[in-house]
C-alpha cells in the first residue's frame, strides 16, 4: 500500500515538475507576444535608414579622396559598409535578447553603504564596472593610444585597426550616471548628493577633456542633461550653466585654443590655417542652393573641403541635396529624437526612461553642434554627425546605444 | 522550501517609476533640443540665401585655377587611303585675370605702390589679339575682383603661339641685356605676364573637305547629331581628364593631373577621289540639261559589303550644317514634301519649316528612305524562280503586252509586246508580263519568304544611323495583283543599302554581306582597336543562280536591242539593270529611274546603284538617263578604284 501511495505521490511529483517548465515557458510566451508588440520598429528603421543614407554620402563624399590618397574609390565606403553591419547585428541582438536591466543588477555580496551611507553605490554592478572600464581604457589611451593628427585618441586593435574608446566612454557614461541616479533619485535633490554625482563623473570629463575637447563637451553636455531632467532643482543647474560660460568666455580671453576663436570671429578675412575647412565648408553650403547641385555632383569634395566624408560631411549633404535635403536629413534626426523621447515618456521604468534621456541629447547635441560648426555659428571642433559621418567606432557603438533604446521600448505603457 | 528556492533564483531589484516632474522636464528639453533643430534649418537658409552668391563665385573662380577639366581630342573620320573627313584642332580660350592685372606691388625704388602689370597687359592685348585698351580697361573696371574673365573663345593655334613666342622673345632679350651689364648695376626686372593673360584649351571639329560625303560623315553638337558622327560616337568621343588641386594636410596645394584619353579614329571603307567624284557628277547632272529632284549614287564592292561612295544632291557644309543658303525655295518645297504632307506643311511656322527643311536635308537618302525599286528589284524575283525549280534557264514565257487578274478592272501593261521570251530575255528586256506570271507562279508565301531571304523588309545593319527598312506587303495581303506587280518592283518599298546587298549577294555567288562603312578603328596611337568582321550574313543564291544572272545582266548591257545599252563603259565589262518605278500617286507621271550594275564579268569588283527621283523633263519614264548617268561615274571613277580598263591591261 505504502509502496503503491509513494509511486502514486511520486508520479503526480512528475506530472507536476513536467507541467512547471511547460507553464513558465507559456507566461514567457505570453510576455513576449505583449513586449513585441511594443518594440519600436520605426525608430529601427530611421536608425538603419540614416545610417544607409550616411553610406551613400560617405560613397559620394569619399570617392575622389579615396582614390587620390588610398588608391581605391570604395575605401571609406566598405570599412563603413562594414561597421554598420556590424553595429546593426549588435543593436538587433541587444535589442532582442538582452535585458537592459541587467546593468543593474548587484555582482557579489558586497554593499558599500554599509560601510559609509555617503558611498555613491550601493554595490558593484554592470554599469559600475563597465564605467571603470571606460576609465581604465581612456587612462590606457592617454598613455598607449595611437596619435592620429597630433591628438592621442585612438586604441591599436592590430589587424582590426583602431578604436575610438571615447565612444565607449559615452555609452558608459549614459548608463553609469543613469545607474547613479537610479540607485539614489533624491539624491540630486540635495546639495550634498549633487556633488557627490558631480565628483564621480568628473574623472571621465577630465580625462576625455584633456585629449578630445568636442567629445567632452558632449559627454559634459549628456551629464548636464540628465542630471536636469531627474533633479528637483532647477537652480544647481543654472548655477553650473553659468559657470560654464565663465569657462567658456575666460578660455578665450586666456588664449587658449585662441586660433579657433580667431576663425570664428573673422572668417573671411584670417589666414590662420584651420579657416580653409570652414571656409571651404561654407562654400559648399551656399552653393548647393535650394535643390542642391545632384548627388555625386560635388565640386568642393574634390580636394577643397578635406576630409569631406568625415565631420564635414553636411556640407556635402548641403552641396548636393540642397536646402530640401538638409532639411529632410535634420528632420529625420528629429524624428529618431521624437521616438526616443516617446519611450523616454511612456516607460514605467525611472532607468530606462534615464538611459533614454541620455541617449536623446547625445544624438540632439552631435547633430546640434556639428550644424553649426560647419555654418561657423560656434568656433570649429571636432564632431561627427551620428549615424552619416565616417568612423567605425562612432556608427557601432551609437547603434548600440540605440540596441538598448530598442530594447526599452519593448516594455512600455501602463499595466 | 519553496520560498528559499525563490529568495535564490529572483534578482531582486527595486523597481523605481518616473517621478512626474521628471516627465515635465524631459519635456521641456525635448522642446528645447525642436527649437535648436528649427534654428538650425534657418542658419543653413541664412547661409545659402543670405551669403549664397558671393560664396558660390568664389566655388566657381577657385574652380577654374585649381580643379579644370582637360579636353580630349575626338577621333578623326578618315577615308580608306587616310584621308581625313573630319578632324579635331586645338583652340584657345582667352583668360584675363583682372584681380590680376590691376595687383599694386611696391617699388623697390620709390616705396610706393605701382600696378606694374596693367599697362603691359593692355598693350599685349591690343597687339595680338586686337582689343582697344579703353574696351579692356571698361571690362576690368566693372570686375576689379574677377581672377577669371573669358575674353574671347576659340582662337586659332598661330594667334596664341604668335603671343607667345612674342613674350619669350622678350624674356631671353631681357636676360640677355641683363647679362650684359656690369656688376652692381641694377638689373632689369622680366614683367611674367602668365597670370594676367592666359588660355584654356579646347578642340574645335573642322571638315575639310566640306560638303564631301557630308550625309554619310555628318555632324554631332547637342541639338542633333547625324551620320558617323553620332553612330561611331562612343567610339570618336575619348575621356576627360581632370587638373586636381588638392589641398592636403598642411594646406598646401598638391596638383595631380589625370591625362585626357583621346578618342578613336574611325577609317571608313569610302574613297575620298570616288566620293568627291561622284558628287561631282552629280552635281553636274542637276545643274545639266535634264536635272532631277533627287539623285543618290551609291558605289560598293559587292565581295565584302564595304561601301566606296554614297552621296546624295542634299549635301551640306559640315563646317556649317545650319546654312540652307545653297538650296533654292523650290528644292525645299520639295524635299519638305517627300515627307510630309501639304497639309502639314502649310500648318508649319517659319521656324518649324526652317527645322523640317534642315533635317530633310541632314537626312541620307540612301539609308534613311524607302521607295518602290522598279524594275530593278526583276532579278531578284527571276533568282527566286531559278532557285525554286520553277523555270530554268531554258523557260519561255509568252508576252502579250499585258497580264489581267481576278478582282482587278483593268490589266496591268507592259511597256511592249514582246511576245515569246527565254528567261534572259525578260531581265533583257524588262518584260513586265513575264515576272508577273513568274511572282503568280510562286505564290505569295514563297515570294515573301524570298523577298525576306534578300534582306527586304528588314534593317541591313549598316552602321549608320536612322536606317529604314521599307515596307513589305505580307503574305496575307499580297493580294494576286499586288503579288504580280511585286514581281517587278512595284508596291513594296526598298532603301538603297538593302538593294545593294541583295543585288550584292546575286553577283557575288550568293554572299550575302551587310554593307558598311566602318573599315577599322585605330587609337590615337594608329594600334588598331577594332576591324570591321567582313563575315557572310547568309546565302541567299545557289553558285549556279548567281552565274546565270550575271550573265543576263550583263546581256542586258551589252546586247544591243537591250535595256540597258547605256551604260556601256568602253573597255570595261558591265551588267546591271534599269528600273523605271511609277512614283504614286499614279498616273501624275512622276518616276523613280534607276540603273543598279556590276563591273567585271568574272568576278564582280564594284557596283553602282544610281537612282533619280523625278527627272525635270517631259517624258521621265525613260531608263536612259539613269544608264548613262551610271556610265559616266564608273568612266571617271573606276581607275581611282584600281581597275582599268581591258585593252590597256592587254
Amino acid at each position: 500500500m505504502a509502496t503503491a501511495a509513494r509511486q502514486r505521490n511520486d508520479q503526480t511529483r512528475q506530472r507536476q515538475e513536467q507541467r512547471h517548465p511547460r507553464n513558465q515557458r507559456q507566461t514567457v510566451q505570453k510576455q513576449q507576444e505583449k513586449t513585441q508588440r511594443s518594440y519600436d520598429f520605426t525608430l529601427l528603421f530611421l536608425t538603419v535608414f540614416l545610417s544607409c543614407f550616411g553610406l551613400v554620402m560617405i560613397y559620394s563624399s569619399s570617392t575622389y579622396i579615396a582614390e587620390t590618397t588610398k588608391g581605391s574609390a570604395d575605401y571609406f565606403v566598405k570599412r563603413q559598409g562594414l561597421a554598420i553591419i556590424v553595429g546593426t547585428i549588435a543593436m538587433l541582438f541587444i535589442s532582442v535578447n538582452f535585458d537592459y536591466r541587467i546593468f543593474l543588477k548587484p555582482l557579489g555580496k558586497i554593499q558599500f553603504h554599509h560601510i559609509s551611507k555617503f558611498f555613491p553605490f550601493r554595490g558593484v554592478n554592470l554599469a559600475g564596472l563597465f564605467y571603470l572600464f571606460a576609465i581604465a581604457l581612456q587612462v590606457y589611451t592617454l598613455f598607449f593610444g595611437v596619435e592620429l593628427n597630433g591628438a592621442r585618441r585612438w586604441i591599436s586593435l592590430g589587424p582590426l585597426g583602431t578604436v575610438q574608446p571615447s565612444e565607449i566612454t559615452k555609452v558608459a557614461v549614459i548608463i553609469a550616471f543613469a545607474n547613479l541616479i537610479y540607485n539614489a533619485p533624491k539624491r540630486l535633490n540635495r546639495w550634498t548628493g549633487f556633488c557627490l554625482a558631480a565628483f564621480c563623473m568628473a574623472p571621465v570629463i577630465a580625462l576625455i577633456g584633456k585629449e578630445n575637447m568636442s567629445t567632452m563637451l558632449v559627454i559634459a553636455g549628456i551629464i548636464f542633461i540628465m542630471g536636469f531632467v531627474a533633479s528637483r532643482k532647477k537652480m544647481y543647474f543654472i548655477v553650473i550653466g553659468m559657470f560654464a560660460v565663465a569657462g567658456a568666455v575666460a578660455m578665450i580671453l586666456f588664449g587658449w585654443r585662441k586660433s579657433r576663436w580667431e576663425i570664428w570671429r573673422d572668417l573671411e578675412n584670417t589666414t590662420i590655417e584651420g579657416a580653409f575647412q570652414i571656409k571651404q565648408g561654407l562654400y559648399a553650403i551656399a552653393s548647393g542652393g535650394l535643390f542642391g547641385t545632384g548627388l555625386g555632383e560635388s565640386m568642393q569634395k574634390l580636394g577643397f573641403v578635406p576630409e569631406a566624408y568625415n565631420d564635414m560631411i553636411f556640407t556635402v549633404i548641403c552641396e548636393e541635396l540642397g536646402l530640401v535635403g538638409a532639411t529632410a536629413v535634420i528632420l529625420l534626426f528629429f524624428l529618431i529624437i521624437f521616438r526616443i523621447f516617446r519611450i523616454a515618456m511612456n516607460t514605467r521604468d525611472l532607468f530606462g526612461s534615464l538611459i533614454c534621456t541620455g541617449v536623446m541629447t547625445h544624438i540632439a547635441i552631435q547633430v546640434i553642434m556639428n550644424v553649426l560648426v560647419v555654418t561657423n555659428s560656434i568656433p570649429s571642433t571636432g564632431i561627427p554627425l551620428p549615424f552619416i559621418s565616417y568612423g567605425g567606432s562612432s556608427v557601432i557603438f551609437l547603434l548600440m546605444e540605440m540596441g538598448i533604446v530598442l530594447n526599452i521600448s519593448r516594455n512600455l505603457g501602463h499595466s | 522550501m519553496v520560498q528559499n528556492r525563490k529568495k535564490k533564483t529572483k534578482v531582486k531589484i527595486k523597481r523605481r517609476f518616473v517621478p512626474d516632474h521628471m516627465i515635465y522636464k524631459l519635456s521641456f528639453v525635448f522642446l528645447a533640443f525642436l527649437v535648436m533643430l528649427f534654428v538650425l534649418i534657418t542658419i543653413i537658409y541664412n547661409v545659402i540665401h543670405v551669403k549664397g552668391e558671393q560664396y558660390e563665385k568664389r566655388v566657381l573662380s577657385q574652380q577654374t585655377y585649381v580643379s579644370n577639366v582637360i579636353p580630349y581630342r575626338r577621333g578623326e573620320i578618315q577615308d580608306r587611303n587616310g584621308t581625313v573627313f573630319a578632324r579635331s584642332e586645338p583652340v584657345y580660350d582667352l583668360i584675363i585675370s583682372p584681380k590680376d592685372i590691376l595687383y599694386k606691388e611696391e617699388s623697390k625704388k620709390t616705396g610706393k605702390k605701382v600696378q606694374k602689370y596693367k599697362e603691359l597687359t593692355l598693350q599685349a592685348l591690343e597687339e595680338y589679339f586686337g582689343y582697344s585698351k579703353e574696351e579692356i580697361e571698361e571690362i576690368i573696371k566693372e570686375r576689379p575682383n574677377s581672377q577669371y574673365y573669358r575674353l574671347a573663345k576659340e582662337l586659332e593655334e598661330e594667334v596664341v603661339e604668335a603671343y607667345q613666342e612674342a613674350r619669350k622673345k622678350e624674356q631671353e632679350a631681357v636676360n640677355a641685356r641683363n647679362k650684359k651689364k656690369k656688376k652692381g648695376e641694377e638689373k632689369e626686372e622680366f614683367i611674367n605676364l602668365d597670370n594676367c593673360i592666359y588660355f584654356e584649351m579646347g578642340y574645335r571639329r573642322i571638315y575639310p573637305l566640306k560638303k564631301n560625303a557630308s550625309n554619310i560623315i555628318g555632324f554631332s553638337r547637342e541639338t542633333a547629331s547625324y551620320g558617323l558622327e553620332r553612330y561611331y560616337n562612343d567610339k570618336l568621343s575619348g575621356t576627360v581628364g581632370r587638373n586636381y588641386g588638392y589641398f592636403n594636410a598642411e594646406g598646401e596645394l598638391e596638383r595631380t593631373v589625370k591625362p585626357a584619353i583621346d578618342g578613336y579614329t574611325v577609317v571608313t571603307t569610302l574613297d575620298a577621289n570616288v566620293q568627291q567624284r561622284v558628287e561631282k557628277h552629280i552635281k553636274k547632272f542637276q545643274e545639266g540639261k535634264i536635272g532631277s529632284n533627287r539623285t543618290s549614287v551609291v558605289i560598293s564592292n559587292p565581295q565584302n559589303g564595304e561601301i566606296y561612295a554614297m552621296a546624295s544632291t542634299n549635301s551640306y557644309d559640315l563646317n556649317d550644317p545650319s546654312n540652307l543658303e545653297d538650296y533654292t525655295e523650290r528644292e525645299i518645297t520639295w524635299l519638305l514634301k517627300s515627307y510630309y504632307k501639304d497639309s502639314e506643311i502649310k500648318a508649319m511656322e517659319e521656324e518649324e519649316r526652317q527645322a523640317a527643311a534642315l533635317n530633310a536635308v541632314w537626312r541620307n537618302f540612301c539609308v534613311s528612305d524607302a521607295y518602290e525599286p522598279g524594275s530593278t528589284f526583276k532579278p531578284i524575283t527571276v533568282s527566286a524562280v531559278l532557285e525554286e525549280n520553277l523555270g530554268t534557264d531554258k523557260s519561255t514565257y509568252y508576252c502579250d503586252g499585258s497580264q489581267s487578274f481576278s478582282n482587278w478592272p483593268k490589266p496591268i501593261k507592259c511597256t511592249h509586246v514582246h511576245e515569246l521570251l527565254t528567261m534572259g530575255q525578260t531581265i533583257m528586256f524588262s518584260c513586265n508580263d513575264a515576272l508577273m506570271q513568274m511572282a503568280t507562279k510562286l505564290g505569295a508565301k514563297k515570294f515573301y519568304r524570298y523577298e525576306r531571304l534578300f534582306g527586304l523588309g528588314e534593317d541591313t545593319g549598316v552602321d549608320l544611323p536612322d536606317e529604314a527598312s521599307g515596307m513589305l506587303l505580307t503574305v496575307d495581303r499580297l493580294t494576286p495583283v499586288d503579288l504580280g506587280v511585286s514581281g517587278f518592283g512595284q508596291s513594296g518599298t526598298v532603301t538603297m543599302m538593302q538593294m545593294v546587298a541583295a543585288f550584292s549577294s546575286i553577283i557575288n555567288g550568293g554572299n550575302y554581306y551587310i554593307p558598311h562603312v566602318m573599315k577599322r578603328i585605330v587609337d590615337s596611337n594608329g594600334a588598331i582597336v577594332e576591324t570591321y568582321p567582313d563575315e557572310i550574313v547568309k546565302k541567299t543564291v545557289s553558285d549556279k543562280t548567281s552565274q546565270l544572272l550575271k550573265k543576263y545582266l550583263y546581256q542586258t548591257v551589252t546586247d544591243d536591242n537591250a535595256t540597258a545599252i547605256g551604260a556601256r563603259v568602253k573597255g570595261y565589262e558591265i551588267g546591271g539593270k534599269t528600273g523605271t518605278a511609277e512614283k504614286h500617286p499614279r498616273g501624275n507621271g512622276n518616276y523613280l529611274l534607276s540603273f543598279l550594275g556590276y563591273v567585271g564579268y568574272d568576278k564582280p569588283q564594284v557596283l553602282i546603284y544610281v537612282v533619280i527621283d523625278e527627272p525635270h523633263v517631259e517624258e521621265q519614264a525613260h531608263s536612259g538617263f539613269a544608264t548613262e548617268f551610271a556610265a559616266e561615274i564608273l568612266k571617271d571613277v573606276l581607275p581611282f578604284l584600281g581597275i582599268y580598263k581591258e585593252s590597256e591591261l592587254n
